[in-house]
């Protein structure tokens, strides 16, 4: 893939999430899939294949990983999911942009994304 | 198994709206068909389950800025309060609450489901309130979220 590519329905993403984000059921609450203010509407995930789970997870005590699949966010019109690698993370990714005034987008992510487990 | 205690020292909610609605909770002990009529709202105990889910608001207090190493904003003393006063509104129509959660905008949310439904509601900074509600992880509506909408929504939950 090149960098601004758009990734593929099939390809697994996965995000970073906040302990506190994690119901005990294991699944995940929607908050953890809301961009921040400085992503101006743009969610960062890294793309399973490039990725390992020591380099997204970066903190266990703080953080899971949950993954999804890219054609979850690709159901909404003008949410993509785009190849954007940075320094330091080859896997990095952009999931949008989701309208802020639109929940719909994590809330549907957050229902159908698992939790990775891997020791 | 029916929580007696709960149902003997627990009033009936009053509401200051008229709706109807039903529920049946595992873990709540409410297995009654309930009627909400005009009146105003009285004293009463809470259950565990608001109790505990208060209790999680209450703790999102002590989440520093920046808590997710990404820039995210502590949760905010005016949306956490819209939460537990959320809370409490939804314990007073006996109403089960999934979880509650920070998100990284200075928001909170309250999270209901009901079999294959699901509703999030979500309080964000200086007022502005949200709702989606999902049936078999498909979309069914969301908007902004105005108090006078719960009867509402609790019954499309519900049914």
């Amino acid at each position: 893939m090149e960098k601004g590519d758009r990734i593929p329905d099939e390809r697994w993403l996965w995000r970073r999430v906040f302990l506190n984000q994690i119901k005990p059921d294991g699944s995940v609450s929607p908050r953890a899939f809301s961009p921040r203010p400085k992503d101006e509407g743009f969610l960062s995930v890294d793309v399973e294949q490039i990725t390992t789970f020591e380099r997204s997870i970066l903190d266990d005590s703080k953080f899971s990983i949950f993954r999804f699949h890219a054609a979850i966010p690709h159901a909404f019109p003008d949410v993509n999911c785009i190849y954007d690698p940075i320094e330091g993370n080859e896997a990095h990714s952009l999931v949008g942009r989701i309208d802020p005034e639109d929940e719909a987008v994590a809330a549907s992510i957050a229902l159908h994304a698992e939790r990775i487990f891997i020791r | 198994m029916p929580d007696t205690k709960y149902q003997q020292k627990r009033p009936l909610p009053v509401f200051a709206y008229n709706t109807s609605f039903s529920q049946e909770r595992p873990g709540m002990g409410h297995r009654t068909r309930t009627s909400v009529t005009t009146g105003s709202i009285g004293e009463f105990e809470l259950s565990e389950n608001a109790e505990a889910m208060l209790r999680r608001l209450d703790k999102f207090r002590r989440i520093p800025d920046d808590w997710d190493s990404c820039g995210a904003m502590a949760s905010s003393e005016d949306a956490i309060q819209a939460g537990k006063r959320f809370v409490r509104a939804l314990d007073r129509l006996r109403q089960h609450i999934d979880f509650t959660a920070p998100g990284p905008n200075g928001e909170v949310s309250v999270e209901l489901k009901f079999g294959t439904k699901y509703m999030e509601f979500v309080f964000y900074p200086a007022g502005k309130w949200k709702y989606t509600a999902f049936e078999d992880k498909v979309l069914a509506r969301q908007g902004n979220y105005d108090n006078t909408d719960l009867p509402s929504l609790l019954r499309w939950l519900n049914h």
